[in-house]
C-alpha cells in the first residue's frame, strides 16, 4: 500500500497521471490528512534531492571562493592586530635601523627598476589549503611541495587534485603557478586563460599570474596587456600598475 | 512570507546565490567584523569566527538556491543574529553548562526574527535531510545520485542498465524509504512543529 502511494507520488510531480487519475489522487489527498503529510514530506525531499544535485558544482565553487575570500580577510586583520601591538614596543635605535633597511630596499629596487624580472615575484606566500576535516592527502602533499618550491611534486599533486575536484579553481591556479615555475609555459597559459573567464575569485589572480607567465617568457607586450586588464579594486592592481610603469 | 516586501539588501542574498565575488566581498568588509567581535568577546577566537561565518553563508547560498530566498528585513541583522545563534549552540554544545542568550539587550524586530528562525529550520532539515540520505542503501544512493544528475529518467536507465519504468518505480520507492525514514524521526516531528 506504501509503496503504491509513493509510485503515485512519483507519477504526481512527473506530471504522468491520466485526468482522471490526476482528480483521483488529488481527493485522496484532500481526505487522508496521513497521505498529505506523507507526499508533503516526499516533496520536500525531491526537492533537497534536486538541490544537492543539481547545485553541487555551483555549490563547490561557491564554498572555494568563500574560502578564498574569507582566508583574505582574515589574515589582513590579524596583520592589523598584530601590527598594533608592535608599533607601541617601537624604539627610536630601532627606527634607524628599519630606516636603512628600508633605504637599501629603496637601493635595491632602483636597481631594479629598468629591467623587471620574473624572479622579482615569484616569491609566494606559503599556502595552507587543507580545510578542516579534509581527509585527503594529496593536498597536504601538494601543499608541502609547494611551500618548499619543490615544484615538479607540486605540478603532480595539484594536476591530480585539479582532475579530482574538477571544479576547484584554486587547485588549477597552483597547477599553472608551478607549471610556470617548470617552464611549460603553454599547459600554464591556457590554465590561467580558462580561469580569467570564470566569475570566481581567482579570476585577476589568474590574470595576474598569467602575465607572469609572460613576463617570464620575456613576451613583454602580451604580458602588459594583461596586466591592463586587471581593474583598480583587484588587490594585484598595484603590483600590476607597478610592473606596467617599469615595462614601458 | 510571500506577500511581504522584499528588501533591497535582497542584493546579498542574490549575489550570493550568484557567487558574485563583489558582493561576497562586500559581505567581509560591512557585516564579518560584528561578528568577528562578537565571538572574540563571547568565548571565541578569529578561527571559530571565520567558520560559524562560512557555515551561514553556505546556508544562505543553499536557501536561495533551493527555496528561493526573499530577504524582508535588512541583511545586517539577519546575518548577524544567524552567526550570534549558530555561535550559542555552539558554546552550548561544548560546554554542558547552559549558556544564558540574554535577547533583549539586541533589539531585532519580528521580520528578521521571522527571517532568521526560517533560515534555521531550512538548515535544521538539511542537516537532518543529509542524515537520512547517508542512511540510505547503496543501490538506492546510486540510483537518485544518477537521476538527479542525469535528469532524463530514459538516459538513467540506459546508464543503469535497467528499464525505463523499473528505473522510474525504484526512484519513487526510495525517495519512499526517506520519506518512511523522515517520518519516524523525532528530530523531523520536532523541525515540523516549527513550521
Amino acid at each position: 500500500m506504501e509503496e503504491q502511494n509513493y509510485i503515485e507520488f512519483e507519477a504526481y510531480l512527473s506530471e504522468s497521471l491520466t485526468p482522471e487519475e490526476l482528480t483521483a489522487f488529488e481527493q485522496r489527498l484532500a481526505q487522508d490528512a496521513e497521505l498529505k503529510s506523507s507526499f508533503e514530506t516526499y516533496k520536500e525531499f525531491t526537492s533537497f534531492l534536486e538541490n544537492k544535485y543539481e547545485n553541487e558544482a555551483a555549490r563547490n565553487d561557491f564554498k572555494a571562493n568563500l574560502k578564498h575570500i574569507s582566508e583574505k580577510h582574515f589574515s589582513k586583520e590579524a596583520d592589523t592586530t598584530h601590527s598594533e601591538t608592535k608599533v607601541v614596543r617601537f624604539k627610536a635605535w630601532q627606527f634607524a635601523i628599519a630606516a636603512s633597511v628600508l633605504l637599501l630596499i629603496g637601493v635595491s629596487l632602483f636597481q631594479q627598476f629598468s629591467t623587471p624580472s620574473f624572479s622579482d615575484y615569484n616569491q609566494y606566500d606559503s599556502i595552507s589549503l587543507a580545510l578542516r576535516g579534509d581527509q585527503d592527502e594529496l593536498i597536504q602533499k601538494a601543499e608541502t611541495a609547494f611551500n618548499a618550491r619543490d615544484f615538479k611534486n607540486a605540478e603532480l599533486n595539484f594536476e591530480r587534485l585539479a582532475e579530482n575536484y574538477p571544479t576547484n579553481l584554486e587547485y588549477q591556479l597552483y597547477h599553472a603557478i608551478s607549471l610556470v615555475e617548470l617552464d611549460f609555459f603553454d599547459e600554464a597559459d591556457a590554465i590561467f586563460g580558462k580561469i580569467a573567464e570564470t566569475n570566481s575569485a581567482f579570476k585577476y589572480e589568474a590574470v595576474w599570474r598569467h602575465a607572469l607567465s609572460k613576463l617570464k617568457q620575456e613576451k613583454n607586450e602580451v604580458c602588459a596587456a594583461l596586466l591592463e586588464t586587471i581593474p583598480q579594486q583587484d588587490q594585484n592592481y598595484e603590483n600590476a600598475q607597478k610592473l606596467l610603469k617599469k615595462l614601458n | 512570507m510571500g506577500d511581504k516586501k522584499v528588501h533591497a539588501d535582497q542584493k546579498y542574498i542574490d549575489g550570493l546565490a550568484q557567487n558574485n565575488s563583489f558582493i561576497v566581498q562586500t559581505i567581509y568588509d560591512l557585516f564579518v567584523p560584528k561578528v568577528i567581535n562578537y565571538i572574540r568577546q563571547n568565548s571565541g577566537d578569529s578561527d571559530r569566527a571565520q567558520d560559524v561565518v562560512q557555515e551561514v553563508l553556505v546556508t544562505i547560498f543553499n536557501q536561495a538556491k533551493e527555496k528561493g530566498l526573499q530577504l524582508t528585513c535588512p541583511f545586517d541583522a539577519y546575518f548577524f543574529l544567524l552567526c550570534k545563534r549558530r555561535w550559542l549552540n555552539e558554546l552550548k554544545k561544548s560546554s554542558n553548562k547552559e549558556v544564558t542568550i540574554n535577547e533583549e539587550t539586541v533589539s531585532t524586530g519580528e521580520p528578521v526574527q521571522e527571517m532568521v528562525s526560517e533560515t534555521e529550520i531550512f538548515d535544521e532539515k538539511q542537516t537532518l535531510f543529509d542524515e537520512l540520505f547517508t542512511q540510505l542503501g547503496k543501490a538506492c544512493k546510486e540510483l537518485l545520485a544518477k537521476t538527479f544528475q542525469i535528469k532524463s529518467m530514459e538516459e538513467v536507465a540506459k546508464a543503469l542498465g535497467v528499464s525505463y519504468a523499473y528505473a522510474r518505480k525504484k526512484k519513487s520507492l526510495c525517495i519512499g524509504q526517506l520519506t518512511k525514514m523522515a517520518q519516524e524521526s523525532p528530530k523531523y516531528a520536532k523541525i515540523k512543529s516549527q513550521y
